[in-house]
């Protein structure tokens, strides 16, 4: 017995049908991938609300046009109204499993670090503050701190800078905010 | 005109056996899952509203179930029935179904936090919108099996346009990452992997400064990988040629993820390298396990005759 999807295929409207998706998904492709171009906008202005719906949008920079040269790392360090200082950094854990956690959360720290991305420090230090109060400790201070090295071309001595250091980042928590519990 | 036509016609529409179709779609399967599992400890931090990210980044034109008024608990329920769908989709249950529900998932989660994903997952969401097109139940699943038991095995002849686009992404994936690349100046210059290598903050296994900051080996490894993808690019298409150059993109696959951390990429483009395997190929493949699982079942229940009969 032949089910709906071969009963398509096998009718010519629904051949036809079929083939419209074909070249649908094909303009999406070269929307995604050509060089900037009048052609490439002209084409994702047609197939874009389409592409995006069907989370057919896509782009294969990887590591393109040029890797970053530029180690970083991010912390966030919680102070306590006992005094005491706690360092937080993201999960990493072994590089097995856990990796497969800890690249999400290397590509959010990739993107916080960024002063163009100011509107994320908020929410990431009062989520800092939410996960990291205690009954007796309460934290009272979050401030983000991002890290970074330079390195230098292969072949040349020494082949990376010294790190440095930025605190960019400094929330006063206010009880109301480890009260809410959501951010308002 | 008619030759093109016809061309088209063969290429998207000539009935293919589904072997290789089903295998993508355990491959996938098996790739959704992981990629479910791996939001599981941080559901709470990516994508609700006392997270990391309370405000949904806007974009027009996404669509997702996972709104920036849904509630938390749709985000819990909306990442169970996604590991649900994705073990059904992997087993072939009601796959057409599973197929949606994985997909729609897929992009929900993708969607309303696109801050913590790479190009990996969006691999991952593309392959979950071809698979969702294919007839990838009809064999080598639980559906095939509830249909007639010999069904499981019997690989139909389809259409196979929807695993021609799997093919078809995967060419592109690489034109367009060589040609990103050769835009910029490290890899033209050769220093490109030598930098790759040294993020520490991607490092899975640190490789030895000595090799990392080699200039000689730097230029290999550079011009090695854009000769590696280019070659998959274009010469996949070629049958002679195609099961070289796949060879050698598993093994670049493997080698960068054995140093650096890019989450489900490879696992994802190895999944849609399958769909490369020729039908034939892959029909003798399975026939040898089926062998394989018969004989295995042979002596076992041998075996337990003998057990019930010592006396032979």
């Amino acid at each position: 017995m032949r089910d709906l999807q071969e009963k398509v295929e096998s009718d010519p409207v629904g051949r036809a049908a079929i083939t419209g998706v074909i070249i649908f998904v094909l303009l999406t492709l070269l929307a995604s991938n050509l060089s900037d171009s009048a052609i490439r906008s002209w084409l994702a202005r047609l197939v874009e609300p389409v592409r995006n719906g069907l989370g057919l949008d896509q782009a294969w920079g990887v590591f393109a046009p040029d890797p970053r040269s530029t180690v970083y790392d991010l912390y966030g360090r919680i102070r306590y109204d006992d005094g005491t200082t706690e360092i937080w950094r993201w999960p990493k854990g072994d590089p097995f499993i856990s990796e497969y956690r800890a690249y999400h959360w290397q590509k959010w720290a990739e993107q916080v670090r960024l002063d163009d991305n100011s509107d994320l420090w908020r929410p990431a230090a009062e989520w800092l503050a939410r996960t990291h109060d205690r009954a007796g400790r309460h934290p009272t201070e979050i401030t983000l701190v991002r890290r970074w090295y330079d390195l230098n071309a292969p072949g040349t001595h020494p082949s990376r800078g010294p790190w440095n250091s930025f605190e960019f980042f400094t929330l006063q928590v206010s009880p109301s905010l480890l009260a809410s519990g959501a951010q308002t | 005109m008619k030759a093109t036509a016809r061309a088209w016609e063969r290429f998207f529409f000539a009935p293919t056996s589904v072997a290789t179709m089903v295998v993508v779609r355990i491959a996938f399967g098996l790739v959704a899952l992981a990629w479910t599992a791996s939001l599981a400890p941080d559901l709470a931090s990516f994508f609700t509203r006392r997270g990391i990210v309370p405000v949904q980044p806007s974009n027009r034109f996404w669509i997702g179930v996972l709104s920036p008024s849904a509630p938390d608990w749709a985000v819990y329920l909306t990442w169970a029935l996604l590991l649900v769908a994705a073990v059904c989709l992997t087993v072939g249950y009601r796959t057409r179904l599973s197929s949606v529900l994985v997909f729609v998932g897929i992009v929900s989660f993708e969607r309303r936090n696109p801050l913590i994903f790479n190009a990996g997952d969006v691999l991952v969401r593309n392959l979950a919108f071809y698979v969702m097109l294919a007839p990838a139940g009809i064999a080598l699943s639980v559906d095939a099996w509830r249909r007639t038991r010999a069904g499981f095995w019997t690989f139909a002849k389809r259409a196979p346009w929807a695993l021609r686009l799997i093919q078809i992404q995967l060419s592109v994936v690489y034109a367009s990452t060589v040609w990103a690349k050769v835009r910029g100046n490290d890899w033209n210059d050769g220093t490109a992997v030598s930098y790759a290598l040294r993020l520490e903050d991607l490092a899975r296994f640190r490789v030895p400064s000595f090799v990392a900051t080699n200039l000689a080996l730097s230029n290999l490894f550079t011009f090695g990988t854009l000769a590696i993808e280019a070659s998959i690019a274009v010469l996949v298409w070629n049958r002679k040629a195609r099961p070289w150059v796949l060879g050698a993109g598993v093994v670049m696959h493997l080698a960068i993820a054995l140093n650096i951390m890019i989450g489900f990429f490879t696992m994802a483009m190895l999944a849609a390298y399958l769909s490369f395997v020729p039908p034939d190929a892959m029909e003798r493949l399975i026939g040898r396990v089926r062998r394989r699982l018969d004989n295995a079942r042979s002596k076992r229940q041998r075996g337990l005759v003998t057990a019930t009969n010592p006396s032979g």
